[in-house]
């Protein structure tokens, strides 16, 4: 029988589980307050540390002291970092605000706050730019560099033909992570010099050589434990300088370390999305059909560079002509790391906002000029094309587009308040990561799991457990899933949206080569046919007929249970790659005050096999609201004048409240094809569109283009002010 | 998995880039790859900043004259 077994999924209409909608299996820890974050660890003797940081955009650390701090009764260590070593190759020169200088590690938090305070640091003021959005300002300073350059077709001739052309501007700001969880570590020295760690991360198997290194200790005596994590969004894959400040601190001490960032440090220092801004000319026919595209695109991704590429700009669409360029700014801002689907959120801003004012300086329905198009995406997956085309029927039957729309600032209504309707579409990867598990039987019948990979909230846990319940045929309280441990089989990190691909295939395989040896021991005991043999319901069953229990079986394997390894990713269908989703925006403008309002927000996505209903659409619910938060207010305030993160802070870096988000739409397009092609991962796709189908609408509304994302009141009324002969 | 990353073609670079590439295309087949490197940090200093007080990244860590390079032989 062996070999006409191959790995799979069952039939869709078998299934128990899979494709359902299923609560978290940790939810009530989560919401309970049971479940322990890196934040949580307090363990007897911890020391609590703090941060000194600089408040410089660029300067000179001319003196630091740390002398005064060590002094405070309760502080027990003062950590320098390597740009507060003054006596180091190339000291002293600070690039950004928020750079790390200095930390303090204390009996009480509060102690160590005032370490930090009593540290004696003087600067010498360098010049400094901060300002991403003004290239020619860059460009006077020699802060800018030529990233990529590359053309095809004839742009020129097809822009001299084409009947409609449309010159535009466009950008979107800077954002940071804004992780709820800040970034941190809590490090405890235990005998025979093991490290063991517990810390926010993305990446539990791939820390350990991370602080082996810097720590001069073998990988193999580093522990990395993460059992929950309260947002990464692709910030958290390092073991930072604050980790490794964490557990020397701890080795100078004897005692437990804990390092979490200050929110201000945290949006500052630990990632942020690079800003992009574009000037753009494209070209139509008479159709709509898009014939040349030329622009020019910058932005800056801090001091080293990490701004938006030359490719990818149009975003999901090429045409036949088509020139573009990128240029990079070195400004004096925190660095950069990937944020959630890097950079395809900018890149469908730049792009999907110059078609949808193309469509309106040709006085045409966006719609159609979306639609039009489609036969003009790359890069893409081959079917894409007829994906997008059921998903903008789908989202528009949602959002009511064909009776609500009106021409770009045709709004019927005579109050100041405008509504208006805008769409944008995006594609993204989420190919099946890296992953290693061991699943074990035991002898009584109940399932483990143990895998390297890590919940980064998610559902990863629940994913696997539906997944092993379902080739079991158990119900999903008889699995537990052991996870977020670099002690267990090494599992890709969580980013690219690769987790729940990686997983789920690997425990498939796992469960099913496991199934098979049982299916072969019972035929054996029980003089059936093992080819007949399924797993349902607790049992073991041929047809109709049931053959034994679940445990009866289990006991076949003697008291030892059975172990099996699942691997991936491979080749077998039960992964796959490469999705498209449409979203809609169905806003209300308020052009006396400049306020954006949310009514009604569509997500139509794709994603393959579904394994969990509920976590998936919490996925695109979760995405969504993010895309509205950068949409309409979330930004970096960085002040030009002193080069200062002004708005690093809760209260004034301007997230949604509850009454901003709208009424949110969720519409997983999963017709049997998509079954059929297997698990494709799903965090990043749904959170690309918002921008720019949000800044559509908003176009739609007023019939005045506001070009750079947030859309705050400011840039409403400004836009609106200039459309009328005003000052922008 | 230690052995896979081994075999990613990072020869040119300096042994202490790493970037997150090297930790999402782990396990993949052979010339796959779900990402692409992505954002580059040193994994001597834990920053964009490396041991001579340089930036980091794929083209800077390639220069066998930074005082702080590390080839893999």
């Amino acid at each position: 029988m062996a070999e006409e077994r191959k790995f799979g999924w069952g039939p869709r209409k078998d299934n128990v589980l899979i494709g359902k909608s299923i609560q978290r299996i940790d939810g009530f820890e989560k919401v309970s307050g049971k479940a322990q974050y890196t934040a949580d660890i307090n363990t007897p003797g911890t020391l609590y540390a703090k941060l000194l940081t600089c408040t410089h955009a660029h300067a000179k650390l001319k003196k630091l002291d740390v002398e005064p701090a060590k002094k405070i009764p309760g502080v027990r260590a003062v950590y320098i970092f390597p740009a507060g070593d003054l006596k180091a190759e190339g000291a002293g020169e600070i690039f950004w605000d928020g750079t790390l200088i200095a930390a303090v590690a204390a009996d009480r938090p509060e102690i160590a706050e005032d370490g930090v305070k009593a540290i004696i640091a003087e600067y010498e003021v360098l010049d400094h730019i901060v300002d991403e959005e003004d290239l020619k300002a860059a460009e006077a300073k020699g802060a800018t560099k030529a990233v990529g350059k590359n053309a095809k077709g004839k742009v020129e001739d097809a822009l001299k033909t084409a009947k409609h052309v449309h010159k535009g501007y466009y950008g979107v700001h800077t954002i940071s992570h804004m992780c709820l969880e800040p970034h941190g570590t809590h490090c405890e020295w235990k005998a025979d010099e093991v490290l063991d760690i517990h810390a926010s991360t993305q990446n539990v198997s791939g820390l350990a050589g991370q602080f082996a290194g810097p720590l001069g200790i073998d990988a193999a005596k580093v522990l990395v434990t993460a059992n929950f994590e309260g947002g990464g969004f692709g910030s958290k894959f390092a073991a930072d300088e604050w980790g490794i400040a964490a557990a020397k601190m701890a080795k100078e001490t004897g005692k437990p370390v804990k390092l979490m960032l200050d929110r201000a440090t945290e949006l500052k220092a630990a990632g942020t999305r690079p800003s992009g801004y574009i000037d753009v000319t494209l070209g139509a026919d008479e159709t709509g059909k898009i014939v040349a595209w030329d622009s020019h695109h910058w932005g800056s991704g801090g001091i080293s560079g990490g701004s938006i590429p030359v490719g990818g700009i149009p975003y999901v669409f090429d045409f036949e002509n088509r020139s573009r360029t990128a240029t990079q700014l070195n400004c004096n801002v925190g660095p950069t790391r990937a944020w959630r689907a890097p950079p395809h959120p900018q890149l469908c801003i730049l792009t999907h906002c110059a078609i949808d004012d193309l469509a309106m300086k040709m006085g045409k329905d966006s719609y159609d000029v979306f639609l039009t198009n489609l036969e003009q995406t790359a890069g893409t997956a081959a079917h894409l094309p007829e994906t997008y085309k059921a998903e903008m029927e789908i989202a528009a039957k949602l959002i009511g587009w064909k009776e609500k729309w009106h021409p770009h600032g045709k709004d019927a209504g005579k109050g100041a308040v405008k509504r208006g309707l805008g769409m944008a579409l995006h594609t993204w990867g989420g190919g099946a990561g890296g992953c290693a598990c061991n699943v074990k039987i035991h002898a009584d019948g109940s399932v483990e799991s143990f895998v390297g990979s890590q919940d980064i909230g998610t559902g990863t846990r629940t994913v696997i457990a539906i997944t092993l319940a379902e080739t079991f045929g158990l119900p999903l309280t008889a699995i537990k899933v052991n996870l977020g441990s670099n002690q267990y089989p090494a599992s890709a990190a969580s980013g690219g949206s690769i987790t729940v691909g990686g997983v789920s295939g690997a425990h498939r395989r796992a469960a099913q080569t496991a199934l098979w040896k049982i299916f072969d021991l019972v035929a054996a005991k029980y003089k059936v046919d093992a080819g007949t043999l399924a797993a349902k319901e607790g049992s073991i069953v041929s047809g109709d007929k049931k053959v034994c229990t679940w445990k009866q079986a289990s006991m076949l394997l003697g008291p030892m249970g059975l172990e099996t390894k699942g691997e991936g990713p491979a080749e077998d269908g039960l992964t796959s790659s490469r999705v498209g989703g449409v979203q809609m925006a169905d806003v209300s403008v308020d052009s006396e005050t400049g306020i954006v309002r949310i009514n009604k927000y569509v997500a139509v996505q794709d994603c393959g096999l579904i394994i969990d209903e509920l976590t998936a659409k919490s996925q695109i619910y979760g995405a969504v609201i993010m895309g509205i938060a950068y949409a309409l207010s979330e930004e970096r305030v960085m002040d030009k004048k002193t080069g200062r993160y002004i708005n690093a802070d809760l209260q004034n870096y301007k997230l949604p409240r509850i009454g901003d988000i709208g009424e949110i739409v969720v519409n997983i397009y999963q017709p049997d094809s998509e079954y059929s092609r297997g698990v494709i991962g799903l965090g990043e796709p749904p959170v690309i569109s918002p921008g720019a189908a949000i800044s559509n609408a908003v176009a739609n509304a007023l019939g005045v283009r506001v070009p750079v994302v947030p859309l705050t009141p400011q840039r409403v009324l400004a836009a609106l002010s200039k459309s009328k002969g005003g000052a922008a | 998995m230690s052995d896979e990353l081994s075999q990613l073609p990072q020869a040119e670079r300096c042994t202490n880039l790493l970037c997150k590439g090297l930790y999402l295309n782990v396990g993949q087949p052979p010339g796959k790859r779900v990402t692409g490197d992505g954002n580059f940090w040193c994994g001597k200093t834990q920053t964009i900043i490396g041991p001579d007080r340089n930036f980091v990244g794929d083209g800077e860590c390639r220069h066998t004259g930074r005082s702080c390079y590390e080839g893999n032989t």
